[in-house]
């Protein structure tokens, strides 16, 4: 198995919109996203459709992940959605999404990142955003790997470190020594 | 047979292949599965090394990690390895280690003239000694002493390591430390649970002292053999928790063995563990003692006599004997006279049931007796005996081996907020503590024996599933062969003597030196232990802990229970930086933030610099030079340029209150800015000390985007956050960071608007539809952006923003259409030059002690409405002619060049700094060097002459001070 396959990262295109609800206005901004077939998540929490992944990691704040569209597009459409209501910013740019689908996934997170990514505890429906390899991601857990935001320019830094330590997963797994 | 020490395998099973290593620059023999130290003992090796202070030989004394004296450099073709326990280093095939801390070889040490002189160099001597002459510490004492002390020597090549460590993160429900029958006890049975189960020995492999007793070997192996079949169990074998650290955090250094590292070039992994609920068995550690010659090599506590016999088939000694007071010791003898080894046993108590036995198989056991001095320099030769009746006896013996009782290792649990409580039965502390911090099991607590350790183990798991909510069911294991009947234990911490009698061997702290330490008034056992050093070397005392505690409790006339114990605070044992630092050295001590373009930047032949955590282009140039800097920063003087400025900090400030918060937080009001222009801003700390500048643009009435210096982005959005989340409680306002979802460029030169108006669309560029400071959103070369008339250059000048996924097109359009104009980029070096001769402040001048007044900004501040500094930006101390004040500088000769953080002084004065200067660079547009610098009462001085020194560089030259403003007073230019 190559690294390449181990890390099994993708970059994902895909357009990145970041709502945050005026004050007071979350509940209904949440009605407008339901008519639109998105539900918008409480704070830890993620939803999926067949398009989009709707994932919260602080109060009244969203972020909406949908397919790739002309520059601008995305948002423009959300923040007619939205009106007054909210306030919509793109952010397509501003992140890299990367999806990782390895088995090693996890255990090479664990080389930098805190949080207890086991499936029991961290499984589909959750996010959470936690600083990992020294910058700021969102982690997002879905059936066939795990979503990761990090901001556009540290996404190298971020890639090219998981792919080192996938590299360095030739050893046995952290435990793994006999007994 | 690998030494004259070693004795064939028990069972008659094959012995290992042997492999051989260097010790000293002599070729010994040594089996697979061997230590140094069990190789050393093999082959009769009796010192293995010095002592700290006295240099004393000294040989091996114990067989784990608490090993005081053998303590050995390893050395490789990766460098030198300082200070590591000889116990603990697992054998290899052409190993070379060295012996540390003598000269010129190990069998004569000079410095073992020290010993001689030991009178005058009890503990705490250098409190009182070295006091004068004055000069004569750096000169004399110091380097002498540095000469002398310390054990092994660092490798100090400055050769770029790879890192030799990482850091992993763990999370369990129940974290068991310790690996022996009662963590295999509690692991087994909490397994059954379905809990995620993490068990951690320190050993190479699971068992603990229940690999000591033949006995036990099947009840470990199914125990082993569950666990591992156990999906929901980790074991961690040659790991140990290093430290506690609260809430359930714990550090584990895992030590990997050579399979392990191959692929990665590791050699230890730092687990960083989060648990919901631990189980300390972490067990108790043999302690000596205190006997006149208690530190000969030959010298050894029993239970490592026991374990070089089992599990190396190594015997200490021909003539071995054992010291006790408990009857744990009993079992080396025994083992020994089973391997044809003849033991004499002499035990401080007057009866107990294993001396009965001992002597029913023969053993020479004299009870009621004590050892009163152990005799030999290089070696153990024999022992002085004061036997019940109060005879003295000479014994003559090869080997002793002492056993003053047993420990409990209850560091972790004081670091997991547990008290220590004395326990008479055990002669120690135990550890008692909260169940939700830990639960203790096995000797740790103070049970005997490894079916009474068994037993604990399921009980704390009971305890802990109580905690859980969760039924223990089905905790049958398999039956535990019985502990023999056990006599008591009797105390015997000191027996005085001529002589020194060690407390701590790897500091050489005698029993005498706490009894001055007691006279000199360190009376309490943590002053004690600072004076005396005892306890704070490598092996932190641990089998001699207590017994410094006892001497001072009997110097001190109060029970040991009385004295306590000092805190012990973590690491456990040693911990190497390189562990600690993992793979977050050199290049990746901090991550690295690339602009969108970098590549780009990069095929262009660009010099980098880093900027916060970002990589920018200097210059055009891979070498650099001011030429070069000059030629860019000249172009754009005289026709145009682009630079990247994309690491501006861009915040987007939105909501129906954002601009009554800008008004709060910037020192300048925003709330009157119209939709469609930008404005400078100037932000303060609350102390009033200007924290950032940048520009604020309003894009619609309740929607403003506001840069940041690009080294300032994050202490801004935190205070702004701060800010919105205290004092902005209740406005309408959102902040979101989008540094990195919008590229910026300035494009700035006279022929810049001619570049521009063949991009931008549905907005007219000329001076009056689009005037200094406007902004606007628009289309820029087909995609929605942002463009603002702003210029930090001081020169005709725009910033435009697109989203950074498609920057290289816009980009890479605007070289296209700006050919004929002569468009060129330029650099953040070119960018600076432009920006002092206009004399536009940054991260020099912002430095963090600077007011807007110094800036020559006061005027800025608002007259009315309150904001962030404002109380404090009035405070007496922040004005007057004492502040350092922005002026201009230049030469007075143009062939001489200014340094930055030269000092400004007046001529005859130069011991009086006046200010310093803060940037500097050659000039576009006329001949020599101009400078921005911060001056005393600096804005009255300008036409005044005074001199820049710059010790560093021997230089000196007279210059002028100017207004900051070099170039453009007027600000014609921007304008135009």
């Amino acid at each position: 198995m190559s690294v390449v396959e181990r890390s099994a990262v993708t970059d994902v295109p895909a357009d990145l919109v970041e709502v945050t609800a005026r004050r007071g206005r979350a509940r209904d901004l949440a009605n407008i996203a339901r008519v639109r077939g998105l539900d918008l998540p409480p704070v830890g929490r993620a939803t999926f459709n067949a398009t989009h992944v709707v994932l919260s990691v602080r109060p009244d704040r969203w972020f909406i992940m949908g397919p790739a569209q002309p520059p601008g597009d995305t948002a423009s459409q959300w923040k007619r959605a939205f009106g007054p209501l909210a306030s919509v910013i793109d952010q397509s740019s501003g992140y890299a999404i990367f999806d990782l689908t390895s088995a090693h996934a996890c255990a090479a997170l664990a080389r930098s990142c805190r949080l207890d990514l086991d499936e029991r505890v961290f499984s589909i429906g959750h996010a959470a955003a936690t600083s990992i390899a020294q910058v700021q991601t969102c982690l997002v857990p879905h059936p066939a790997g795990l979503l990761v935001l990090t901001p556009a320019s540290t996404s190298r830094h971020f890639s090219e470190w998981f792919a080192h330590v996938c590299e360095s997963l030739d050893t046995p797994p952290p435990g793994a020594s006999s007994p | 047979m690998t030494g004259p020490h070693r004795r064939p395998p028990a069972g008659n099973s094959a012995p290992p292949p042997e492999i051989t290593f260097r010790f000293d620059g002599q070729t010994l023999k040594g089996r697979v599965g061997d230590t140094v130290a069990s190789a050393l003992l093999a082959n009769g090796v009796r010192i293995v090394g010095r002592s700290f202070k006295y240099h004393r030989p000294r040989g091996i004394f114990t067989a784990g990690p608490e090993e005081p004296c053998a303590l050995v450099d390893i050395v490789s073709t990766t460098g030198r390895q300082p200070n590591r326990p000889a116990t603990t280093i697992a054998l290899k095939d052409g190993l070379v280690v060295e012996s540390q801390n003598r000269w010129p070889s190990l069998t004569f040490d000079v410095l073992a003239i020290f010993g001689t002189l030991s009178r005058l160099l009890p503990a705490g001597f250098y409190y009182k000694t070295f006091m004068g002459p004055g000069r004569a510490w750096e000169k004399l004492y110091e380097p002498l002493i540095r000469r002398a002390a310390g054990l092994g020597r660092l490798d100090l090549s400055s050769e770029p390591k790879p890192p030799s460590s990482e850091t992993v993160h763990s999370h369990t429900d129940v974290l068991i430390v310790g690996g022996g029958a009662a963590g295999l006890a509690a692991a087994v049975t909490l397994s059954r649970l379905g809990l995620r189960i993490l068990v951690c020995e320190c050993a190479h492999v699971l068992g603990g002292g229940a690999l000591l007793d033949a006995r036990w070997a099947d009840w470990v192996e199914s125990a082993r053999t569950e666990l591992i079949a156990a999906d929901n169990v980790r074991l961690m074998t040659a790991t140990t928790a290093v430290g506690a650290y609260g809430h359930g955090v714990y550090g584990l250094v895992e030590h990997l063995d050579q399979r392990s590292r191959t692929a990665s070039r590791l050699s230890e992994r730092l687990h960083v563990v989060r648990a919901q609920h631990c189980v300390l068995a972490t067990g108790a550690v043999e302690r000596l003692i205190a006997i006149p010659g208690n530190d000969r090599p030959g010298v050894m506590l029993a239970g490592a006599g026991l374990h070089y016999l089992i599990h190396h088939d190594v015997v200490v000694g021909h003539r071995p004997v054992v010291f006790t007071n408990n009857d744990d010791a009993y079992a080396t003898a025994v083992a020994l006279m089973e391997r044809g080894i003849k033991t004499v046993i002499v035990d401080v108590r007057s009866y107990s049931p294993a001396a009965d036995h001992a002597r029913s198989l023969g053993l020479e056991v004299h009870t009621g007796c004590r050892i009163e001095r152990i005799l030999g320099r290089r070696g153990v030769r024999a022992v002085r005996l004061r036997t019940s009746d109060g005879r003295r006896r000479t014994l003559t013996c090869d080997a002793v081996l002492l056993s003053g009782g047993h420990t409990p290792s209850t560091a972790l649990a004081t670091q997991a907020d547990g008290t220590l409580h004395w326990s008479d039965p055990v002669g120690a502390f135990v550890p008692v503590l909260e169940p939700r911090a830990g639960v203790t099991a096995g000797a740790v607590r103070g049970t005997a024996g490894l079916a009474g350790a068994a037993r604990d183990g399921i009980a704390a798991a009971a305890q802990i599933a109580e905690l859980i909510g969760l039924e223990l069911a089905n905790i049958a294991l398999s039956e535990t062969p019985a502990d023999p009947p056990r006599g008591d234990f009797e105390p015997c911490w000191e027996i005085r003597g001529r002589g020194k009698a060690f407390v701590d061997l790897q500091h050489d702290v005698t029993t005498e030196d706490i009894r001055l330490a007691k006279r000199e008034g360190y009376e309490h056992v943590e002053h004690m232990k600072r004076y005396t050093t005892h306890g704070m070397a490598t092996d932190q005392g641990r089998i001699g802990g207590l017994v410094g505690s006892a001497v001072l409790a009997q110097t001190r006339g109060m029970d040991v229970a009385a004295i306590g114990l000092p805190k012990a605070r973590p690491y456990i044992e040693p911990v190497a930086f390189a562990t600690l630092a993992g793979p977050e050295i050199g290049p990746n001590f901090k991550p690295t933030r690339r602009l969108p373009l970098h590549d780009w930047h990069e095929a262009q032949g660009a010099l980098f610099v880093t900027t916060g955590l970002w990589l920018r282009p200097l210059v055009y140039a891979p070498q650099g030079s001011w030429e070069a800097v000059l030629d860019e920063a000249r172009h754009v003087r005289r026709e145009v340029g682009i630079t990247d400025v994309s690491t501006l900090g861009k915040i987007e400030v939105e909501g129906s209150d954002a601009a009554r918060f800008l008004d709060q937080v910037y020192a300048n009001t925003l709330s009157t800015l119209p939709v469609g222009r930008a404005r400078y801003g100037l932000m303060l700390r609350e102390d009033g000390i200007v924290l950032d500048d940048g520009t604020a643009a309003r894009l619609a009435p309740e929607r403003f985007v506001i840069t940041t210096t690009t080294a300032n982005s994050t202490a801004v959005l935190e205070h702004l956050e701060f800010h919105r989340q205290t004092l902005g409680q209740g406005l309408d306002v959102a902040l979101t960071d989008v540094t990195d979802h919008w590229a910026q460029f300035a494009i700035a030169g006279p022929l810049s608007r001619a570049v521009l108006t063949e991009v931008i669309e549905g907005i007219s560029l000329d001076n009056d539809a689009f005037a200094f400071m406007a902004a606007a959103e628009c289309r820029i070369a087909g995609i929605p952006g942002r463009l603002f008339r702003i210029s930090f250059s001081g020169e005709l000048a725009y910033e435009i923003a697109v989203p950074a996924r498609v920057a290289a097109d816009v980009w890479t359009r605007l070289l296209e259409i700006g050919k004929p104009f002569g468009l060129r980029p330029y650099g953040l070096d070119a960018l600076n030059t432009l920006r002092i001769e206009k004399g536009h402040v940054t991260g020099a001048e912002l430095n963090g002690q600077t007011s807007a007044q110094d800036l020559g900004m006061g005027r800025m501040l608002k007259k009315t409405g309150d904001f962030v500094g404002r109380a404090l930006a009035l405070r007496e101390g922040l004005g007057g002619a004492s502040r350092l004040e922005l002026v201009g500088v230049r030469p007075l000769d143009d062939d001489e060049r200014l340094r930055n953080g030269a000092q400004l002084v007046r001529a005859g004065e130069e011991s009086t700094s006046l200010g310093f200067i803060t940037s500097s660079t050659p000039a576009t547009e006329r001949v020599g060097w101009v400078g921005l610098a911060l001056l005393t009462h600096g804005h009255a001085r300008h036409g005044e002459t005074l001199i820049a020194r710059s010790p560093i560089h021997d230089e000196e030259s007279r210059v002028l001070i100017t207004s900051p403003h070099h170039l453009d007073p007027e600000n014609v230019r921007v304008r135009g």
